[in-house]
């Protein structure tokens, strides 16, 4: 079943149009991931489908719905979490209210209690993250950050995941770390996962399914192993031969 | 030395009406990024319905203040949809700008064309006998301001610190686009942030009517001095000004006195020029320390 599908966006700034006509799809459970080089339309791509951004036209579908015409805050409350790039955590505030702020729409509805526990659980996975919990999240290390930005987005029980370049700005150990993250996350199986990611072998790793984005437009798709072995991505994107 | 604990505590009220007002600036600046030219006009509108009701038609003290407030939440309402909400979404820094201070403007002038250019008294529902203590004579107006001033702002930043939704205002505060991530209406958090502040205005603007006059221009000086507070004490901060207010309100009473009642006004600007100079957010301005 197909979790997101986006057909044929478009999406300009100004008189910029950065995503010329993009489809692709993302089914239930899978990891999908998309890999492309700085200002190929990742970011965009992933910040239209949470709301921040709105299509010129195409559509953007979540379980066969139209989701492009609504507002960011209605998108999360149909499930959907995104981690934005470069991590975005409150950062004046606590790594608790960071977690709680996560869950805001379930504290809302009166889940604080099943909440809170939900948190304790985050705090099993991150245990630096509870001994940090009541310092402000700015002074974190950027792994901390990425790690709490995760956190935030797990509680809120996503179905869909968006993480945007979960690796910018880290040390090679601390990307190591967070991928190991994605993969189990992926291996619990209660969540579609939609990455972008410029670490193109590590996205295609983990990947199911990936596709590149050049300039605005998917120029080839397979899964994560067809492209790591696939000859165009590998002079492009893995470094020929290297790896 | 009583003379001087007298002016003590007169600037120290005077000071706390100054912190309500810019109080009142740094709510909806910190969720909107915009300033609220007309805030000076809602502290006149709160003591001119005040004076109506409570003075002119002897409505309880209580009903009045209950009737206040809702002008406030129906001003506050009217403000966003007409000046704030337009203004957002055209992006244009100068366009709240003029829609709140135009929005201000409208607001006095109508005040003077169905009310009255005139000034009232607006005798305190607690008399105007000073209580005497050890021969220093207190207005319990003064008392009354100091009291409520202080309660409301440690309301405000608790409510702000302690509940789910508080904690949403300061996200929107920080980062509008990630707090939105997190399923927060940011246009509602932005709308609540205006009621807030001009009923906290219109509140104020009872409260400092009985030591002031009430008439179609007591907010406009108030105003200008309040966003004086705000900058002083940091556009982002809530209990900064208190402090701000403390600096404005007992520098302008111990001038006026000492000094001349000419010069009241020098030293707060004064004071607001060297922070604009060497600690440009503010006394409590955040820094906001942040590692990428």
């Amino acid at each position: 079943m197909k979790v997101l599908e986006i057909k044929d966006l478009v999406v300009n700034y100004g008189k910029v149009t950065a995503l010329k006509g993009i489809s692709l799809d993302v089914h239930e459970g899978e990891l999908v991931a998309v890999i492309g080089s700085n200002g190929a339309g990742k970011t965009t791509t992933m910040n239209t489908i949470s709301g921040l951004l709105s299509a010129a036209s195409g559509d953007v579908l979540l379980h066969g719905k139209s989701i492009s015409k609504i507002p960011a805050h209605a998108v999360a409350a149909l499930g959907i979490s995104h981690v934005p790039e470069g991590r975005k955590v409150f950062a004046s505030m606590s790594v608790k209210d960071n977690l709680l702020l996560g869950a805001y729409l379930r504290v809302r509805k009166g889940e604080k209690k099943q909440v809170m526990s939900d948190i304790d659980h985050i705090y099993t996975i991150f245990p630096r993250l509870k001994e940090r919990q009541n310092q402000q999240s700015g002074t974190l290390s950027g792994g901390e950050q990425q790690m709490l930005a995760l956190g935030r987005a797990l509680v809120s029980k996503p179905k869909l995941l968006l993480l945007d370049e979960p690796s910018m700005g880290l040390a090679p150990v601390i990307i190591d770390e967070v991928f190991k993250l994605i993969e189990s996350i992926k291996q619990r199986g209660d969540m579609t996962i939609f990455l972008v990611e410029q670490l193109a072998y590590r996205a295609l790793e983990v990947a199911n399914r990936a596709y590149v984005v050049e300039q605005g437009r998917i120029s080839l798709t397979g899964t994560g192993k067809e492209l790591i072995t696939n000859p165009d991505v590998r002079k492009a994107y893995l470094g020929a031969g290297k790896s | 030395m009583e003379q001087f604990i007298q002016l003590l505590i007169g600037g120290i009220a005077q000071g706390m009406i100054y912190a309500l007002v810019a109080f009142g600036y740094n709510i909806t600046f910190s969720t909107s990024r915009s300033f609220n030219f007309s805030h000076g006009n809602f502290l006149m509108l709160g003591g001119v319905v005040g004076l109506i009701l409570y003075i002119n038609n002897q409505i309880p003290f209580l009903a009045m203040v209950l009737a206040v407030v809702l002008v406030g939440l129906l001003m506050g309402l009217i403000l966003y949809k007409t000046s704030i909400e337009p203004s957002l979404k055209s992006k244009s820094n100068y366009a709240w700008i003029l829609a709140t201070l135009a929005f201000g403007i409208i607001l006095k002038n109508m005040v003077e064309v169905f009310w009255s250019t005139d000034d009232f008294r607006f005798d305190s529902p607690l008399g105007n006998a000073p209580i005497r203590v050890m021969d220093v004579g207190v207005l319990p107006q003064e008392i009354l301001i100091i009291v409520v001033a202080l309660c409301i702002v440690v309301a405000v930043e608790s409510f702000k610190k302690y509940t789910i939704f508080g904690k949403a205002i300061v996200a929107v505060s920080e980062d509008k686009n990630t707090a939105s991530l997190m399923g927060i209406n940011q246009q509602f958090v932005i709308l609540f942030s205006f009621l807030l502040s001009s009923v906290i205005a219109c509140l104020a603007g009872i409260l400092v009517a009985p030591i002031t006059m009430v008439g179609a221009t007591m907010g406009t000086v108030l105003g200008v001095k309040a966003y004086a507070v705000s900058i002083i004490g940091g556009l982002e901060s809530g209990y900064g000004v208190l402090l701000g207010g403390l600096i404005i309100g007992l520098s302008e009473a111990f001038t006026a006195r000492y000094i001349s009642t000419g010069y009241k006004d020098a030293p707060g600007f004064l004071i607001l020029i060297l922070v604009l100079l060497f600690l440009p957010s503010g006394i409590f301005g955040k820094t906001v320390i942040k590692k990428v």
